[in-house]
């Protein structure tokens, strides 16, 4: 039962993305080549670097957030029980 | 026993989707709708459309990367909300989103316009005073975000 499910779901996933597959202007285009050959060149690694390294700062700001930003518990209003609706 | 109201985690989750969606306004409107602001642009001139593309392949790989800080941060605001010592502050969540945006925009700027120049705002003409706006509008709106989490009524914060 399992495996037929598996068997379904893989086969429409299949069917779901083909089309974009056997469409990919970049697989099958001179321009494609050129693209591909641009995006994957010696630079590759640096460009890969520079895209994606904001990512992991935004993840610190948002842990020291969670972890350390100032907040005052003291003067902060006691808390909803769990049972009580919040606003 | 009542228990002592807990905020971060709720300014967190709203500072990440702030970062997300933040991204995606920035993905949409700048690099889609006014062609601007493309990932590359300053390496890899929009001159031809082998360049263009090549620009759209890194920008793609950067609002993945901004779908996933929106998917975690809708998982850390599910988290909040389902623990009791957090409260559910409409204002404090909506600042905490335009924080996040603010903090996108602000470290989007420093890092991608000033130090690594990979792209800047306005390519053409004179790139500065428009990525000045750029960072002037993160600090803003971390200002703003900030001022609307103090003000709410169940969350206060030290000075």
């Amino acid at each position: 039962m399992r495996i037929s499910r598996l068997v379904a779901r893989g086969s429409f996933t299949a069917v779901l993305f083909s089309d974009y597959l056997l469409a990919c202007p970049l697989c099958h285009t001179q321009t494609g080549r050129q693209v591909r050959a641009g995006i994957f060149d010696a630079h590759f690694s640096g460009n890969l670097l520079c895209t994606l390294i904001p990512f992991p700062l935004f993840l610190c700001i948002v842990a020291v957030i969670y972890y350390r930003f100032p907040v005052n518990t003291d003067k902060a209003p006691q808390c909803r029980d769990k049972r009580t609706p919040g606003r | 026993m009542p228990r002592q109201a807990n905020p971060r985690p709720l300014i967190a989750a709203g500072a990440l989707l702030g970062i997300g969606l933040g991204g995606f306004v920035d993905g949409i409107l700048f690099h889609q709708i006014l062609q601007l602001h493309n990932m590359l642009s300053n390496w890899v001139p929009r001159d031809t459309l082998v360049n263009e593309e090549i620009n759209m392949f890194w920008d793609g790989l950067f609002h993945a990367f901004t779908w996933l800080m929106t998917v975690l941060g809708i998982w850390l605001l599910w988290r909040a909300v389902n623990r009791p010592e957090v409260p559910r502050s409409g204002s404090a969540l909506v600042g905490s989103m335009a924080f996040g945006w603010g903090i996108f925009n602000l470290v989007e700027g420093v890092i991608d316009h000033e130090i690594l120049q990979v792209h800047h705002v306005y390519q053409n003409g004179s790139y500065v005073v428009w990525d000045l706006v750029f960072l002037a509008s993160g600090v803003i709106l971390m200002l703003t975000g900030w001022f609307a989490i103090r003000s709410t009524s169940r969350v206060r914060f030290d000075a």
